[in-house]
C-alpha cells in the first residue's frame, strides 16, 4: 500500500518512502491539504465608524464649531429641549441643527423657522446615526457664522451610545417620568455622557422623582458629570442650560458681534 | 438591536482579511467587548450567524471576551479597574476618573483556514 496517500497503489509496495504513482487519472476528492492559521489583530470593530468620527471632528474643530450629541429615549423631550433652546439662543448663538428618525422628518419640521439650519436624517429601520451620515451633511448644515451643532439622535438609551459621531461630548436626556434608575440600567450612555439633563421636573412630584436618588446612581457611574434639571416645557431650570450653551460656544470667526 | 450592524462590520473585516491573506474560511473569531461597550452579548451572539451567512465567515466560532473597565485618576494618576457601577480610583478613592478601558470593541483575533486544493 502506498504509505503517503494510502491508496493501496500495487506499484508502492516494496518500494516504501517513494511516492512513485500518479494520481493524475483518478478522481479523488480531497486533495486538499487543509491548514489553518491564528491571526492577532486588535484592531477595533467600529474602526470604520471611528474613522469617519474622527474625520468630522477634526472638520468641526477646524470650523470652532462645538457639537452636542444628544442621547435619550423617545418621549424624553429632546425636540421641545431643542425647541425652547433654539428660541432662547436666537440672537445669541449661532446654531444648526441635525435630527435623526426611523421614519419622517416631523423632528426637523418643527425645528425650523427658528433661526438655525436644520437637516433630518431618516435611518430607515437602524436604531442610532452613524458617522458617515453626519459628516455627508455637515457641509450642507453648517455655515461659517455656526458655533454649535445639535445632533438630535435616535430616541434609543442604548444603541447611540455605542457610536462616536465626532461630536464634542455627548448629552444624556433623562425624564422624571422614566425613573431615577435608568443611569444605572443603562451605564453605557451615561458614563460617557459629560453633560446630563433631567427632563420634565413640572411632572417630579406626579411621578414621585426622588432627585437625590438620581443625582447619586448618576455619581456611581461617573463622578464627573455635569447634571441640568429643567422643564423645557415651563422653563423651569432654563436659565443654567442657556447660559452654559452661551459659554460653550466659541466666538465666531466672522465679525464680531456685541 | 445595534448589534445586528456591529455584526455586519464585522463580517466586513473578516472578508477582506480572508481575502487579504488568500484564505478559504474564518473558523474563530474572538471578540473583546468592553463592560461599558453597551454591546449586548447574547444579542451578538444572535446577529452574527445571520450576518455571516453566505461570507467567509459563516459557521464560525464566536468567541466573546468581557474586558474589563479601568480608570485613570486625575488626581493620583493611578490606572486602576473598576466596576462600572461604581466609578473610583481604586488606589485613592477619588471621584475624578477617566474611562481607559473598557468601552470598546476589539476584534482581537481570528483562525484562517487555508486550502491546498481548489478554492
Amino acid at each position: 500500500m502506498c504509505e503517503h496517500c494510502g491508496c493501496g497503489h500495487p506499484s508502492s509496495i516494496g518500494s516504501p518512502g517513494k511516492h512513485v504513482h500518479s494520481h493524475a487519472d483518478e478522481k479523488l476528492a480531497p486533495v486538499e491539504t487543509k491548514t489553518s492559521r491564528e491571526i492577532i489583530l486588535e484592531q477595533r470593530v467600529l474602526a470604520k465608524n471611528d474613522e469617519a468620527a474622527t474625520a468630522n471632528r477634526h472638520w468641526l474643530e477646524e470650523r470652532g464649531v462645538v457639537a452636542l450629541n444628544i442621547i435619550s429615549s423617545p418621549g424624553s423631550g429632546k425636540t421641545l429641549l431643542l425647541e425652547k433652546t433654539l428660541d432662547r439662543l436666537r440672537g445669541r448663538v449661532s446654531c444648526a441643527v441635525i435630527t435623526g428618525d426611523q421614519q419622517t422628518d416631523l423632528d426637523a419640521q418643527r425645528l425650523a423657522g427658528k433661526g438655525a439650519h436644520v437637516h433630518g436624517i431618516q435611518t430607515g429601520s437602524a436604531c442610532h446615526l452613524h458617522a458617515a451620515q453626519v459628516g455627508a451633511l455637515l457641509p450642507h448644515v453648517l455655515d461659517e457664522d455656526t458655533q454649535l451643532l445639535f445632533i438630535e439622535n435616535v430616541g434609543n438609551l442604548v444603541c447611540p451610545a455605542a457610536f462616536d459621531l465626532g461630536e464634542s461630548f455627548k448629552v444624556a436626556l433623562l425624564s422624571t417620568p422614566e425613573g431615577e434608575d435608568k443611569p444605572l440600567k443603562y451605564p453605557a450612555l451615561f458614563a460617557r455622557a459629560s453633560v446630563v439633563v433631567i427632563n420634565k421636573l413640572d411632572l417630579a412630584e406626579a411621578v414621585g422623582w426622588n432627585a437625590v436618588e438620581c443625582r447619586r446612581n448618576l455619581r456611581r457611574i461617573h463622578p464627573g458629570v455635569f447634571i441640568f434639571e429643567l422643564s423645557a416645557k415651563t422653563g423651569v431650570g432654563m436659565d443654567a442650560w442657556i447660559e452654559y450653551l452661551v459659554g460653550l460656544a466659541p466666538p465666531q470667526r466672522g465679525s464680531v458681534c456685541g | 438591536m445595534h448589534e445586528l450592524s456591529i455584526a455586519e462590520v464585522l463580517v466586513i473585516q473578516l472578508q477582506r482579511l480572508a481575502d487579504r491573506e488568500g484564505a478559504r474560511r474564518v473558523t474563530r473569531v474572538v471578540l473583546r467587548i468592553g463592560a461599558l461597550s453597551g454591546v449586548e452579548p447574547e444579542a451578538l451572539r444572535f446577529a452574527f450567524p445571520v450576518a455571516a451567512e453566505g461570507s467567509c465567515a459563516e459557521g464560525a466560532d464566536l468567541i466573546l471576551e468581557e474586558a474589563p473597565l479601568k480608570v485613570r485618576c486625575d488626581d493620583c494618576g493611578a490606572e486602576t479597574p473598576a466596576e462600572p457601577l461604581a466609578i473610583r480610583c481604586a488606589a485613592c478613592g477619588g471621584d475624578r476618573v477617566r474611562i481607559t478601558d473598557g468601552s470598546e470593541m476589539i476584534l482581537q483575533s481570528a483562525e484562517l483556514a487555508f486550502s491546498g486544493g481548489e478554492r
